[in-house]
């Protein structure tokens, strides 16, 4: 036995000693989180047609500068991240005028909103699948967003861990998804390239062939063009 | 406690306790209950499935550590747990050397970590810890090696006794 294995056994045991549990709350909660979800299944249905009215109604508001055009007043300004949400990556369009946020909140797990700068006025052009959907498999996310130049068009990379959940290997796909700024059209290029992505996210931009994407890691590392 | 599967209950008091370890061993203290808690409700889902396996209790560890070692489910555990934080009491600290020895163990890379965690949370052999993460045990002896031979390094101890 090496000393590495004299310091790994008392720190399992420590580790043991440190991780006891309250199993009776533990199951408890195991319990109304699966209850939960299924509610929220059949709530999906009926958050589905609310989105749905929504973002026909965001869109008519379209941003503030055109609030202000039409002489409306501007609706209140608020994070763009809500509590409980936390930024992937963020992109606001050449123009200035509209925000596109990748988030991860609990619930559902990852979306890209899309909204006037500032605004609350947000609707969701994106979001991965929920739970019961997945089933085995990993949970997909959105790793970087970016608008096209003429704002008309926004490149999200979605990444998802290869495999099932009890069988992820290393590699993270990343498949690159255009959508219309209202979330219209989606257009999937399939998987541009694998990477480990531990440390350093995907880089995504527009050029003026079409798209590039800056694979950190990986065996794609480096630069993947997509034409357009 | 009966909780919709007959005979989950024991497997989860018998296992949860081990797999938040094996989170906290993985991925740090913040969100090992977390982690270990979404590997247990991975397992309740296909409860059916998963009671008919050889060995369930290596599939609901090999989720675990799966879980706990990908960046991504880390980080919505952290979410997650940072929504309630307040209400949960802090995890029960490890002494320096422990704490130590582990934050070592999170440095390898991902399979070395896993076979050095299951090696010494469980106490597992090559023969399980391969059968846990489905890899050959010709592939854990490797990274058994190697994962000492960084961790004396890191540690400042002798590789050999």
């Amino acid at each position: 036995m090496t000393e590495v294995d004299i310091r790994g056994e008392l720190a399992g045991a420590a580790l043991l000693r440190a991780s006891q549990v309250d199993l009776d709350a533990g199951l408890a909660h195991l319990h109304r989180t699966r209850r939960n979800r299924g509610r929220r299944r059949a709530g999906a249905v009926v958050a589905g047609v609310a989105l749905l009215a929504a973002t026909t109604w965001a869109y008519r508001s379209h941003d503030q500068e055109a609030r202000t055009d039409r002489g409306d007043e501007r609706v209140a300004t608020a994070p763009r991240v809500a509590p409980g949400e936390t930024e992937i990556d963020s992109d606001r369009s050449a123009s200035g005028t509209t925000d596109a946020v990748a988030v991860l909140r609990p619930g559902q797990p990852a979306v890209v909103r899309v909204g006037a700068v500032g605004s609350t006025d947000q609707h969701v052009v994106w979001s991965a699948p929920t739970a019961h959907e997945l089933g085995d498999r990993n949970l997909p996310w959105p790793a970087a967003v970016a608008w096209a130049p003429d704002g008309d068009e926004l490149a999200i990379v979605v990444a998802q861990e290869r495999g099932r959940v009890s069988a992820t290997d290393d590699l993270v796909e990343l498949t690159l998804v255009t959508v219309g700024a209202d979330g219209s059209g989606r257009r999937i290029d399939g998987v541009i390239g694998t990477c480990r992505c531990g440390g350093e996210p995907p880089v995504l931009s527009w050029s003026r062939d079409g798209l590039e994407v800056l694979v950190p890691d990986g065996p794609d590392q480096g630069v993947r063009r997509i034409p357009r | 406690m009966v909780v919709g599967h007959e005979g989950f209950a024991e497997f989860y008091r018998a296992e949860l306790p081990g797999l938040v370890a094996l989170a906290r061993a993985l991925c740090g203290s913040l969100v090992a209950d977390d982690i270990a808690q979404e590997a247990m409700l991975a397992a309740y889902r296909r409860w059916a499935e998963v009671e008919g396996l050889d060995q369930p209790r290596a599939w609901v560890r090999r989720t675990c550590a799966n879980m706990a070692i990908s960046s991504f489910r880390r980080r919505m555990a952290e979410v997650r747990a940072l929504t309630r934080l307040s209400a949960r009491p802090a995890p029960a600290t490890l002494d320096e050397d422990a704490e130590e020895f582990w934050a070592a163990v999170r440095t390898l890379p991902r399979r070395q970590a896993q076979c050095a965690a299951l090696r010494y949370v469980y106490g597992l052999g090559g023969g399980e810890i391969a059968r846990t993460l489905s890899i050959s045990e010709g592939a854990v002896k490797v990274h058994l090696a190697r994962a000492r031979a960084a961790l004396a390094s890191r540690l400042g101890v002798e590789v050999e006794r």
